[in-house]
């Protein structure tokens, strides 16, 4: 883009950048009044002149799409989202972001676990390339999970919800098929996992278990985090599971993330066994730490992140039950399990003067930083997204020349982040259609 | 039209100037144009593909947000959707507290209904949906074993005890086995049940807040797999405001919010739309911090113009200007009024003209020159038809707003002492 050095101040008005420091984090802007200030850089915002030419030599990607996921995705599109199925389809201009993350895949499938930090403000596209990580994952032969933080229901001061939620979400490809975590478990029954404290009595459990009984199920909600002691253990019922199994509670204490490390590690170790390459957790809003307001939860949080990163740095320290993390009062055990094949991801938000942001930014070796998007990728996004929307809404076509204009336009709001860019475009495709529709005037649009 | 059904909508207008659950159509004006694309382009269109949409709704207080919603239910019922209108309040049904979200959708449950006759909605509720649901069944099917091989081949959605809970509510039902139908239900309904009952129903989960978006979840996908095209959910935010007390309460509203609309993005809400309406978006997404940051990109337009496939449907931009906006409703309001007294009302088009120009000239600002207007001119036309021929002068219009602009505020105020205190 050109001219982009100018930017606007929401107090100071316009000015132009003369220096920057802190990796660009800061920026010193001279304003139209004379005034010289430093500022931080997500304070103002960048003027951009964009050249709709650009359109012309644009590549749209998507070659054959049908009706309900163009539809799918513009209604997505609409709320600035990109519909998780069709991710691969709408990444532009992530050349280097995904080269990274191809690294980090083909390391794992080395048997070389590690753990890396995306970075980027709200709308840079942080989930989309999480699950952009996510299907290639999958086509790499690889188990993975992507879960999302979240205060009130995937807190990570709760280590058990979120071993559920990677449960729920849990996926690998065998001969063509999806499979989910009850597929890996009845597979793994081949397996020796005696000395696994959780995994050694549950596969042995599975051994035995009569897929049809009404036992099995209940084994099966239990085995996947949910709650089962009200009909399982007390009640004497016909699903009752029976006597004494040997297999440590899945417990649901905060202190408990020992344990839930020990399961994840051992899943990754499973995935290897059965000829998996290992496993990709994704977290996304893993800022999410920092959010919680009771002190003793954020401590446990932290403990439970940094836990995990350690975990996926394969840290020797941590193979035994170590006094420097918080364990389990019941029945501790090493927060690793045998050598683990785990690459994880999270996606944050950077929240610079946060305790919880600060530790776990410290622990992870790996940071991908994401940058605004450049002018070309901005025009195949475009490009792109008009192809989808006449897929969707057969018989409009909107003139090149109108197009040009309102990837001009619309360009100029990328530096609001590819959210906003992504949903003024559609939002102007929308005006545009309605208004061949006659469904709008034509002043409107023209405003 | 029916003349009891007129003459229940007149005094519901009469009173307190708040749309009524029947016959809206009646005296919907300049809502065409948006209810149109909401029926073509998504309740006809993108949600039979099993997609999902979420809309803010904005419009000032008494700017007909609940009469749009009401509008949204009778069209979705056309379509075959079951739609649960739920009002939010700080304290039934606050939406940082998604378990009583989630209690009051399930309360408010509505299979598709004749909105048109002079009913209030009563065969509201999760329990009046399986029953109808059963009653399908049992009338096209009495074959138990076919009727088992049904439901073993039913989807589960994302949570297996709720799936749990309803097949046990269905199967009871079909049993006559009441007292199991009623367990069932009450824990669908949120409230608590035995330890027994929920043994013999197979639900391992409590439906609190750790739980509450996965029941809405499945909710939703359950709906769909009975038959229904989907379910149209509508959040009226209270008159009052913002239905969230506390800095922190809001940012979990919001966080709620953030959530919900992600999930409509993605597809697991089969044939899912979202309304939530507020008076003012600002006061929704106004702040500072990633909570609202997150939900700001996602619900702001990157246009002023009003246009109804956006995320954000604006109230106040209807395409018409607030003095022909209310002459038209006047028209409509004489028309229900002369079905409703049978009688004839002459000579009323030009001081329902000045009322309505005296409305927006001197009330615009105030809160509801809308439902001031609704309420003045009934009071009005009950003048005109007690004296025929009576004129209303600029001073007659001001002093008339001015007296129901006194009675709707007493009204307003007893309420929320009711309520809040």
């Amino acid at each position: 883009m050109k001219s982009s050095k100018l930017v606007s101040h929401p107090v100071f008005g316009e000015g132009e950048i003369v220096d920057s420091r802190w990796q660009g984090s800061e920026l010193l802007v001279r304003f139209q009044t004379g005034l010289r200030l430093w500022l931080p850089r997500n304070r103002v915002r960048f003027l951009f002149e964009f050249d709709g030419d650009l359109l012309e030599s644009a590549t749209a990607s998507v070659a054959a799409i049908d009706r309900v996921s163009a539809c799918r995705m513009i209604e997505a599109f609409r709320l600035g989202i990109v519909p998780h199925q069709d991710v691969e389809h709408f990444t532009f201009g992530r050349e280097q972001e995904v080269k990274v993350v191809e690294d980090a895949l083909r390391n794992l499938a080395r048997n070389r676990s590690d753990v890396y930090m995306l970075e980027g403000e709200y709308g840079s596209g942080k989930t989309h390339l999480l699950e952009y990580c996510l299907h290639r994952a999958l086509q790499e032969g690889m188990a993975a999970s992507l879960i999302q933080f979240d205060p009130v229901e995937v807190s990570p001061h709760r280590p058990k919800r979120v071993y559920r939620e990677l449960v729920r979400n849990f996926r690998y490809i065998k001969d063509g098929m999806e499979q989910g975590y009850r597929d890996l478990l009845r597979a793994a029954t081949q397996l020796n996992f005696h000395d696994h404290i959780f995994f050694g009595p549950v596969l042995n459990k599975l051994r035995r278990l009569d897929a049809g009984s009404p036992e099995s199920e209940v084994f099966w909600q239990w085995i996947e985090g949910e709650s089962t002691k009200e009909y399982a253990v007390e009640m004497p019922t016909a699903s009752r599971v029976r006597g004494a199994q040997g297999i440590p509670a899945l417990y649901d204490f905060s202190t408990a993330a020992d344990f839930y490390c020990h399961i994840i590690t051992g899943i990754s170790c499973i995935a290897r066994e059965l000829g998996l390459k290992g496993l990709v957790l994704l977290i996304d809003e893993a800022e999410t730490v920092t959010r919680l307001w009771d002190v003793v939860y954020l401590t446990k949080s932290v403990n439970f992140m940094d836990g995990l990163v350690r975990c996926a740095q394969n840290d020797p320290e941590l193979k035994v039950v170590n006094e420097r993390l918080i364990h389990n009062q019941v029945r501790p055990v090493p927060y690793i399990y045998r050598d683990p094949a785990l690459l994880i991801i999270f996606a944050t938000t950077p929240t610079p003067g946060e305790y919880g942001y600060i530790r776990l930014t410290n622990a992870v070796r790996h940071r991908i930083a994401l940058t605004p998007l450049e002018d070309q990728a901005l025009a195949d996004a475009f490009a792109t997204m008009v192809r989808i929307y006449e897929r969707a809404y057969p018989g409009f076509k909107l003139p090149i020349e109108e197009q040009k204009h309102l990837l001009s336009r619309a360009a100029r709001q990328s530096s609001n982040g590819v959210r906003a860019f992504i949903k003024f475009c559609v939002e102007a495709l929308d005006i545009a259609r309605l208004q061949q529709q006659g469904v709008l005037p034509q002043l409107v649009a023209n405003r | 039209m029916d003349r009891e059904l007129a003459r229940a909508i007149i005094n519901k207008l009469g009173s307190t100037g708040t749309p009524p659950e029947f016959g809206i159509e009646a005296f919907t004006v300049g809502l065409d144009r948006l209810l149109q694309v909401v029926e073509d382009e998504y309740l006809n269109g993108i949600l039979k593909y099993n997609l999902s949409s979420f809309k803010l709704v904005t419009g000032n207080y008494g700017g007909g947000k609940t009469h749009f919603l009401y509008a949204v239910r009778n069209r979705a019922f056309k379509h075959n959707y079951c739609v649960a209108y739920v009002s939010l309040s700080p304290t039934e049904c606050p939406f940082d507290k998604l378990e009583l979200v989630y209690k009051m959708v399930a309360l408010n449950l509505t299979a598709p209904q004749d909105t048109s006759r002079l009913a209030t909605l009563t065969d509201k509720g999760i329990d009046a949906v399986i029953r109808q649901w059963a009653a399908n069944w049992r009338s096209k099917e009495d074959n138990p074993e076919r009727l088992q091989d049904y439901l073993l081949q039913l989807p589960v959605p994302d949570s297996t005890s709720f799936f749990n809970a309803v097949k046990g509510a269905f199967s009871a039902l079909l049993a006559e086995d009441i007292d199991g139908f009623t367990e069932a239900v009450q824990w669908l309904k949120g409230e608590e049940i035995s330890r027994e009952a929920r043994a013999r129903f197979k639900i391992s989960e409590r439906i609190d807040k750790s739980t509450a978006f996965r029941m809405l979840r499945s909710l939703i996908q359950w709906v769909h797999t009975i038959g229904f095209r989907g379910v149209v959910l509508l959040f009226d935010e209270a008159e009052r405001g913002v239905s969230i007390s506390s800095s922190r309460d809001r940012r979990r509203a919001l966080d709620n919010l953030r959530q919900l609309v992600d999930e409509c993005g993605n597809s697991r809400l089969p044939g899912a739309m979202f309304f939530y309406a507020v008076p003012d978006e600002n006061l929704l997404l106004e702040g500072s911090g990633p909570v609202y940051e997150a939900l700001k990109q996602r619900l702001r337009s990157g246009f002023s113009e009003a246009n109804p496939v956006g995320v954000r449907i604006n109230l106040e931009e209807l395409g018409i200007e607030p003095v022909p906006f209310l002459e038209e409703l006047g028209k409509r309001l004489v028309d229900l009024f002369e079905t409703a007294y049978g009688t004839k009302i002459n000579g009323v088009e030009r001081s329902l003209k000045l009322l309505a120009e005296t409305a927006v000239k001197g009330f615009v600002l105030d809160v509801s020159y809308r439902r001031l207007f609704v309420v003045a001119a009934v009071e009005f036309l009950h003048q005109a038809r007690a004296n025929p021929g009576m004129v209303l002068t600029e001073r007659d219009a001001e002093k008339l707003l001015r007296v129901t602009t006194q009675r709707l505020d007493r009204s307003e105020q007893e309420k929320v002492e009711r309520e809040e205190f």
